[in-house]
């Protein structure tokens, strides 16, 4: 087949499982893109670090749990696990002389080798539920099956909601949290929110890119989106936008050939739109070096007449 | 040397911050007057800013207590108003002049009530008074340090507080925008509110402020300016500090003293 007839194939959505991935990928993408702004906003891309990689101990105790591979319970393993990634960087950093950076690092580290042990161990177990653990590693989109899509798309709405709910308390805390306290606003409560929806987005954003990449599906969303525009509720629009279009292409590139992984296209062109961005939008490091230079030769010109 | 005030409007008993087992702020007890205009003056590392983040509880403060309109912080929230420093915030955010203005609107209702005309109509005055009404739609990172210390103090105006605490307002700001406040503040003064702010010019603390803390980690005095403001009290603020001390001789000489309201 050419390219032509493929790209007609993929987007006249007659194939069910391509349109159960195309869902699935891209409301996972717009929730993560999404929660994204708050992520690189609140600055806490390094911890979404730690909470991606913590998920994996959870999956595979909830796995060892039920011994099924319902994406429920798994995520549900995940989400304790990313909570207590959380608390364990803040704990680290509360009770030693260990800086954030380095205690976000050790919990990293921690959790993840201890979910690649769980997961040997899971693999030797002989239950033969097991093959396909290994796919939350490096996302396993392509598997996406209808009643995934539920799971998903319940996120996507809880992530709205609370972002609907909070909207004011969120934008309010994230520009300046010390005015935020004075107003009698709770500290406790916008941090715990940013962390929750973090977590959650997480444990089921692992399905598409898995969880090395995660962090990149919760950062590069808001840090191209960002370049856009300088309204808080655009920039949460442009974010889950940039994050979805690249799910479709990235899905789409991974349809054309039978071995490109869809995950880490995701990412790749992802992060295309961020570089893009970066250099190019109006708030751009190229736009601003010839806008600069125009100035110049026009100042210049001034000058000599 | 600490006046006693009988009925303070701010009063401060025995406060103590430690950071990390470290006394940043010691003991610090004072009152003071309803309507005063106040300086919170010391040198760097003072505890100047400590003071002021203990006062709102953003720090937590490990001994004394602090009492507005004889209340706890939490009941009179609504009645006071804090501007950080305007470097507290990155102001990369996504938001326009406008947006910051208004959020000091939000402490006045619930959060998930929206604002209304009339909170509008207040945050645009807020802007007004602090000339800056023409850069509502303005990207905030596209301000200067002057506009951006006037935008926080638009949102503190937009609280529609009676204590007004504001943490070096004129730090990095260009003579238009520090005109600009001083009169703001002057204007909230005859109005009755009272303002307490970190300060760490001399030169201009005596011209501004008619009541004046000294603080060194403790409170070295606290009082009305002209009584405050000597040569003896401020060698025991700065102790040891020549440059600032030849500044003090200065400023003492010009006889700056004649104070604004005269």
């Amino acid at each position: 087949m050419d390219f032509w007839s493929d790209f007609l194939y993929f987007f006249s959505f007659q194939d069910t499982n391509i349109n159960n991935v195309l869902i699935g990928t891209s409301v996972l993408g717009f929730t993560c893109g999404i929660v994204s702004v708050l992520v690189v906003l609140s600055k806490k891309a390094l911890i979404v670090d730690a909470i991606s990689h913590a998920v994996l101990p959870g999956i595979c105790i909830g796995f060892m749990f039920t011994g099924v591979k319902n994406p429920i319970y798994l995520s549900i393993g995940g989400m304790a696990a990313g909570a207590a990634a959380v608390y364990l960087v803040d704990w680290i950093s509360r009770i030693s002389r260990i800086k954030k950076d380095a205690s976000i690092a050790i919990s990293l580290s921690v959790l993840f080798s201890f979910g690649v042990i769980l997961l040997n161990i899971i693999q030797h177990s002989g239950n033969s539920n097991q093959s396909g653990l290994t796919d939350f590693l490096f996302g396993k989109a392509a598997t996406i099956i209808e009643s995934d899509l539920y799971l998903f798309l319940a996120v996507f709405t809880l992530v709205i909601f609370i972002l609907t709910v909070f909207y004011q308390h969120l934008k309010i805390a994230l520009f300046d949290a010390g005015f935020a306290k004075t107003i009698g606003l709770s500290e406790r409560l916008s941090q715990g929110l940013i962390s929750g929806l973090v977590i959650i987005s997480t444990a089921v954003g692992i399905q598409t890119v898995g969880i090395i990449l995660m962090s990149a599906l919760l950062i590069s969303p808001a840090s191209a989106a960002l370049f856009w525009t300088n309204n808080f509720k655009k920039a949460i629009l442009i974010s889950g936008s940039f994050a979805t279009l690249s799910s479709v292409l990235g899905v789409f590139i991974s349809f054309l050939s039978a071995d490109m992984p869809t995950g880490p296209w995701i990412i790749v062109v992802l992060s295309g739109f961020a570089l893009f961005s970066a250099f190019f939008s109006k708030k751009g490091i190229i736009t601003k070096k010839l806008r600069a230079k125009m100035d110049d030769s026009y100042n210049l010109s001034e000058k000599e007449n | 040397m600490i006046k006693k005030e009988h009925s303070p409007i701010l009063e401060v008993h025995d406060l103590t911050v430690t950071y990390d087992s470290k006394p940043a702020l010691y003991n610090a007890s004072f009152g003071i007057p309803k309507g005063s205009m106040v300086g919170l003056v010391g040198p760097n590392g003072a505890g100047k800013s400590t003071l002021l983040k203990a006062l709102m509880e953003l720090i937590p403060h490990s001994n004394g207590y602090v009492k507005f309109f004889n209340e706890n912080l939490d009941s009179v929230r609504k009645k006071i108003a804090y501007v950080p420093q305007k470097e507290s915030v990155d102001w990369d955010f996504p938001a326009t002049v406008f947006d910051i203005v208004e959020m000091g609107r939000y402490g006045n209702k619930s959060l998930f009530k929206r604002l209304n005309k009339e909170d509008k109509e207040i945050a645009k005055e807020a802007l007004a008074e602090v000339k800056m009404l023409e850069y509502a739609d303005r990207h905030i990172s596209e301000l200067s340090g002057g506009q951006q210390q006037r935008v926080f103090i638009a949102r503190a105006l937009a609280q529609k507080a009676d204590i007004y605490l504001m943490d070096e307002p004129f730090a990095g700001v260009d003579v238009a925008s520090e005109k600009t406040i001083v009169n703001i503040l002057v204007q909230l003064q005859n109005e009755g509110k009272t303002i307490f702010v970190v300060h760490h010019n001399l030169q201009t603390a005596v011209e501004y402020f008619d009541w004046m803390i000294l603080i060194n980690k403790n409170i070295v005095a606290s009082g009305p300016t002209k009584d405050v403001f000597t040569p003896e009290l401020l060698q025991k603020t700065y102790d040891g500090n020549l440059t600032t001390l030849e500044q003090i001789g200065q400023v003492i000489q010009n006889k700056q003293f004649s104070t604004r309201k005269s």
